[in-house]
């Protein structure tokens, strides 16, 4: 299964991924709309976050864990696994559990709800790993990202098998 | 190979599904005493006031245990367990079974002084107990401070209807939440109608053809037409105890849920489990606590080998929009603490030994899980940035040459 993955070492901390992320996940997936509909700060309507600071850059992306620890803690049964964990808006209840219990922070308490990485469901890479202008964010397999990781290619910036691609709008 | 179950919460779910992800063949029975298919116990306040229908928050319906192939008896009370000849007896016939997860979890601490008008919160059936009495009352009275008794409060306050909550204690939440933050609930609860009786208990019941109020012991008198009390758990362990198994507060497992008989495993509310710095003797009445004993057991009865590390007991709650998270231990010899405090919110840590072994955040709580796994795992503070506590964002102030695979 593909899923996205971050290579830190071509990262330039420009933070593209959050805003194609805020446009994709709008109403008309539009960034202008996500700009005045939603102050970017504290409610950054993404789902995908890149820290800004002196630290590493992280990117907090869901691991689509064998066992979730999100579903198991989930007391109103609004995360589910189907291939990809997903959040159910409709039953979550803003208990926070899966907040609490994801090892990996991937889970945002926004808007009273549970929000997390749905690796745009319906496209073909989700808008992040699209927005990227280094290929920092890939959309592979995770096999095929260990290969790559063994024979050291990664340091090359054109070599990953992720052609660049315009946002959309 | 036959699997029995006993109980239907979420350990005992979890124990089932288990099962049935390494033993793909065998017959799994899921018995329960109450009328309901899975359902989520946290949310039983919903149905309380009539927010949710019973429906709405059953979890696994019965279409859900013929998907999996479990054989589901519902309404049965097991009375006794024989260990010798393998078998369970109800009142009508009885069940043999090779493996048997005992995942029957607690039941509420009882009042001395019970009459009609004092309800106890625990499953669907109390809930509509309370719903009915709710209909011709005016007022409230909670007893208990803790998190049962708060969500009752909480639920009844976002109903409209005014509530006296009684503490025990001089705080409300006192083994989950330190004073700073329960003071921060206790304002928000006070503006929202809801009055407190810190440090009070019953003295007496004032009934009159139902319940008209309650004399606390210093004297106060609360007005108020029904009692809920919630007031802690006790874990539901008589019938293992007349089968000889060996029983303290809860019944004792080793650390792969296994009780002291042989094929007889023990989850949930009703464990009592010693794996685990700190947790000796100790019985988590937690719904995560329950899934990771639940998913243990299961794997342990079906064959495979799995190792039950011990929990950390932690909390999340969210009451008119004020989110807070506790983990790990707060009290206790040889700790240190550190205080955070900003706009967004308000985070207090506990270290022993350069170790971080509990955490309190109130307001801004993104991250939480990466702590709750910091203390589990037991990871050295020297990993982390000097400003990985005040952050909002905790993986972010790893040490730049560490990798992040330190932790998970």
């Amino acid at each position: 299964m593909k899923e996205i993955h971050f290579i830190k070492d071509r990262c330039i901390r420009c933070g593209a991924c959050s805003v194609a992320c805020a446009a994709e996940h709008n109403k008309n997936h539009h960034l202008y709309d996500s700009l005045i509909n939603i102050p970017f700060a504290p409610k950054q309507k993404t789902v995908f976050q890149v820290e800004q600071g002196e630290a590493l850059p992280h990117p907090l992306r869901c691991r689509n864990c064998e066992e979730p620890a999100c579903m198991e803690a989930c007391i109103s049964g609004a995360m589910n696994k189907e291939h990809r964990v997903f959040s159910n808006w409709k039953r979550c209840i803003g208990c926070f559990m899966c907040v609490m219990n994801c090892p990996y922070g991937a889970i945002l308490p926004f808007f009273g709800k549970a929000v997390k990485c749905d690796q745009c469901l319906f496209t073909e890479k989700p808008a992040c790993v699209r927005a990227c202008p280094v290929n920092a964010l890939v959309f592979v397999d995770s096999h095929d990202l260990s290969l790559v990781r063994k024979q050291k290619r990664w340091r090359n910036r054109k070599d990953m098998d992720a052609p660049l691609l315009r946002a959309r709008y | 190979m036959d699997y029995i179950i006993l109980g239907n919460g979420i350990a005992g779910i979890q124990g089932a599904l288990n099962i049935r992800r390494y033993d793909r063949e065998g017959d799994i029975t899921i018995i329960t005493d109450e009328e309901y298919g899975f359902y989520s116990r946290p949310m039983i306040t919903d149905i309380m006031t009539g927010k949710r229908r019973p429906e709405e928050i059953i979890l696994m319906g019965e279409e859900g245990y013929r998907a999996f192939g479990f054989k589901f008896m519902k309404g049965l009370s097991i009375k006794r367990i024989d260990l010798e000849k393998r078998c369970l007896y109800s009142s009508q016939d009885r069940i043999k079974f090779h493996r048997l997860l005992i995942a029957t979890g607690a039941r509420p601490k009882r009042i001395k002084k019970h009459r009609d008008g004092v309800y106890y919160l625990r499953s669907i059936k109390d809930a509509l107990d309370i719903k009915r009495q709710l209909k011709n009352t005016k007022k409230a009275i909670v007893y208990g401070g803790g998190p049962v008794g708060i969500k009752a409060a909480y639920a009844l306050l976002s109903w409209g209807m005014p509530v006296s909550i009684m503490v025990t204690s001089p705080q409300i939440m006192s083994r989950v939440f330190d004073k700073k933050t329960a003071s921060v609930f206790q304002r928000l609860f006070e503006e929202n109608g809801a009055k407190f009786y810190l440090g009070s208990s019953i003295e007496d019941l004032v009934w009159q053809k139902g319940l008209k109020g309650v004399v606390t012991d210093r004297g106060d008198y609360i007005d108020g037409g029904i009692l809920i009390v919630g007031k802690g758990v006790v874990s539901h362990t008589e019938i293992a105890e007349d089968a000889g198994i060996s029983v303290n507060e809860g019944i004792i497992v080793n650390d792969m849920m296994e009780t002291s008989e042989d094929g007889i495993y023990a989850a949930g509310d009703v464990a009592e489990t010693n794996t685990g710095p700190g947790n000796k003797g100790r019985v988590f009445a937690l719904w995560h606590t329950g899934a990771e004993q639940g998913k243990v057991a299961g794997a342990n009865m079906a064959g495979e080998k799995k190792i039950y590390n011990g929990s950390v007991s932690s909390n999340s709650v969210e009451y008119f929009g004020m989110k807070a998270i506790s983990m790990g231990t707060m009290e206790g010899e040889g700790l240190k603490e550190e205080i955070y405090e900003d706009k967004d919110g308000y985070r207090r840590f506990m270290f022993r030994d350069e170790l971080l072994v509990g955490a309190i955040l109130v307001g801004n709580i993104q991250g939480a899980g990466i702590l709750l796994n910091a203390i589990k795992k037991g990871t050295p503070r020297s990993i982390w940035k000097r400003d990985f506590l005040s952050s909002h964002w905790p993986c972010l102030s790893i040490h730049p040459n560490i990798t992040m695979e330190v932790l998970f």
